[in-house]
């Protein structure tokens, strides 16, 4: 049982880290970002064609996707920010559904089907726990989200940027009229976001499938642990990650380990009924 | 050779090509097409390119019994409203007379009824189940039921793991099937068991997990239902938890990316002491293959510039069994669609080179005439035909369940 969880690391690890990006986004600007791990598969590819087609070493080779990553982020935050700052949540939101075609259409095309080798900071490493291996790349990146997690909150709680944030994602009209530069601070989380999801990718790829479609549709795992901390627990989304890759982990070798993948959307509706209930209570008093 | 003869060679040439040109000329041209899944994700354009460019060839060497070949093809998009309307398209308003190369995630499916209704004859590739079980389809392939019991066969006759574990895919509409072929084959072969068998595989799974429960369940051997890009991740996940052991999978993981992608991974030893290397048993003849009708493909599809995979053997191989049916019907109506059928059904089985078994279309209600692989291994860091097969280069299935 215990090996059979630590091996829900891998995809926990990943899961971790773009709930961090989710809820970020979500806390200071107001979006739910669909299109998360497909920004950060997207910058990945970069990395493919940086190592295999250019010759490019392992590590500079990622760190050209990261700031692939931020640079794609940057982007589509200047579009958000441009275009969409005064719009609802909702709308927001959708508009990164329309982010995640786009990052599938073109993404499909550069992984166009065949085994890949990506660069691979850890390659072949793992460390024996409880009698079986796990990647070493796994292990750090769960550890690298919560400890990112914690950071990020700490920067937010503690620094005059993330109070200005803050400011801006309760009142972005009002922050713009203080003289909080609103637009290139949305632009600077983006940035940020799109560099965290391409690191939670990459570290995922290397035990991981190399076709597009399932790389970009993580952020949907992610969200169920962004839900956990109710969009705004930045550890305990990262916390949930690492929970809900391990719960489906474990679960797969039970008798209904064709339903494994299901258990992060339980868990989604399960939180959002606590949510709604309380929602009703109060009403009711 | 001085320049009388040269006249002299050329005069006869003349005389026994004209004839021929002439009938070429006189006769009306067969007219077939082909629907495929090019884009929607699923790019199997090569399939085109394939049959296309054996049509060149026939061409070029004066048609199907006089008849040129007119080649028309369309892409559905793997969507069921895109290939009933192009079905109608080609019969309807293009007159086609057969189809050539289907290959398709919609097009068995959705137009079975049609086909049947207008006394169409289709070879292809069979991407889904109901290609292998309807009278007027016929698959070149293997296919993934067969494609499983010829992969067993291979597996416990010349491997002979001691313990096996079996990961398939997470597919409601095939595990029944699946199950009930494990049944069978464990009442079969009583010596052949699976430690461990799961239907939890699926591309948008980290393939960890799975790989962990064969390692605790002490398998030596892995058998899979995958793809390229999953069954590297597979392999890398193995390494990562420390699992020595032989993997199998169905041919959809033979292609060149996958030797490149594993390195020393992939050669037997790659996993440890234990592992005998990853194999897969290919649905048709291996590309490197010295077959002289797989080099005859190779070089025409080189001429033609067109890649030499999988798709593209699957559209050559497509074409090449139907003219190989017309020619077998000289006094067939080939213009017309129920003459075109009914040499189909009247044709003789004949040995391809690119299959276990011999290929043929026959009267049946259901056609799965390639019933075996070709075990590939890989080896120096390509694929290379595996030893030890039962029927020559390529592993035939003895037995066929009554279900399947």
């Amino acid at each position: 049982m215990i090996q059979q969880a630590m091996a829900g690391l891998v995809s926990g690890g990943a899961y971790a880290g773009i709930a961090v990006g989710i809820v970020l986004m979500y806390r200071m600007l107001g979006v739910l970002n669909f299109a998360l791990s497909g920004i950060g598969a997207l910058a990945a590819t970069v990395s493919l064609f940086a190592y295999r087609d250019f010759g490019i070493p392992v590590y500079p080779s990622i760190l050209i996707a990261i700031i692939a990553g931020g640079l794609i982020g940057a982007a589509l935050g200047l579009i958000m920010a441009r275009f969409f700052l005064e719009s609802t949540v909702a709308t927001r939101s959708t508009v990164t559904i329309g982010f995640l075609v786009m990052s599938l259409a073109i993404g499909t095309r550069m992984l166009d089907g065949s085994a890949y080798n990506f660069p691979d900071a850890f390659a072949g490493q793992s460390v024996v726990m409880f009698g079986s291996g796990v990647p070493t790349g796994s292990i750090f990146e769960a550890v690298g989200a919560v400890l990112l997690a914690i950071g990020v909150g700490q920067f937010l709680n503690r620094t005059r940027t993330g109070a200005s944030l803050r400011a801006m994602s309760e009142r972005p009209i009002t922050a713009q009229l203080m003289g909080i530069p609103v637009k290139r601070l949305t632009v600077l989380v983006w940035a940020f976001s799109g560099a965290v999801a391409t690191l939670a990718v990459l570290f995922v790829l290397p035990t991981s499938t190399t076709s597009f479609p399932p790389l970009a549709y993580m952020t949907v795992f992610a969200l169920g642990a962004a839900l956990l901390g109710l969009l705004q627990s930045l550890t305990v989304a990262a916390l949930g990650g690492i929970a809900i890759g391990m719960l489906q982990s474990v679960v797969m070798i039970t008798s209904i380990g064709q339903y494994a993948q299901a258990v992060p959307f339980v868990i989604i509706i399960l939180v959002m009924i606590w949510w709604r209930k309380g929602d009703v209570w109060a009403e009711r008093r | 050779m001085n320049g009388r003869t040269l006249r002299a060679l050329a005069l006869a040439t003349t005389a026994l090509t004209l004839p021929q040109l002439a009938h070429a000329q006189d006769a009306a041209p067969i007219r077939v097409a082909q629907i495929t899944t090019i884009s929607g994700g699923f790019p199997f354009g090569d399939v085109v390119a394939g049959s296309q460019s054996y049509f060149n060839l026939i061409n070029a060497q004066g048609g199907i019994n006089g008849h040129m070949v007119e080649f028309l093809s369309g892409d559905d998009k793997g969507q069921a409203g895109e290939a009933a309307q192009l079905a109608r398209k080609f019969v309807l308003q293009d007159g086609v007379v057969a189809f050539i190369g289907n290959t398709s995630l919609a097009d068995c499916d959705t137009n079975r009824a049609f086909y049947e209704a207008q006394g169409i004859g289709v070879i292809g590739g069979g991407t889904q189940t109901s290609c292998f079980g309807q009278p007027n389809w016929m698959p070149v392939n293997t296919g993934p039921y067969l494609g499983h019991l010829a992969n067993w066969e291979y597996l416990f006759n010349v491997i002979k793991p001691t313990s096996v574990c079996a990961i398939e895919q997470n597919d409601a509409t095939s595990q029944p099937t699946y199950e009930a072929m494990f049944e069978w084959y464990g009442a079969q072969n009583p010596a052949a068991t699976f430690t461990m068998i799961t239907y939890t595989n699926d591309a948008s799974q980290n393939p960890t997990p799975a790989v962990t429960a064969a390692l605790q369940a002490g398998c030596d051997a892995v058998t899979l239902s995958t793809v390229a890009p999953n069954a590297v991740a597979f392999m890398r996940a193995a390494e990562a938890v420390g699992l020595d052991a032989t993997f199998m999978s169905l041919g959809s993981v033979y292609d060149a990316s996958v030797p490149e992608a594993l390195g020393p991974l992939g050669e037997p030893g790659g996993l440890g002491p234990v592992s005998q290397g990853f194999f897969v048993g290919a649905e048709l003849a291996e590309l490197g293959s010295s077959a002289p009708e797989v080099q005859e493909m190779v070089t025409q599809l080189s001429a033609d510039g067109v890649a030499a995979n999988f798709w593209s053997q699957i559209g050559w191989l497509s074409a090449k069994v139907f003219v190989e049916a017309m020619r077998q019907s000289p006094d067939a109506d080939l213009t017309t669609a129920a003459g075109v059928l009914a040499a189909l059904q009247a044709m003789e089985p004949f040995d391809s080179g690119f299959a276990a078994t011999p290929m043929v279309f026959g009267p049946g209600d259901s056609h799965a005439p390639n019933q075996g692989v070709q075990m590939l291994m890989i080896k120096d860091g390509v694929w290379t035909i595996a030893p030890g097969q039962n029927a020559g280069d390529y592993t035939a299935i003895p037995a066929i369940p009554d279900f399947l």
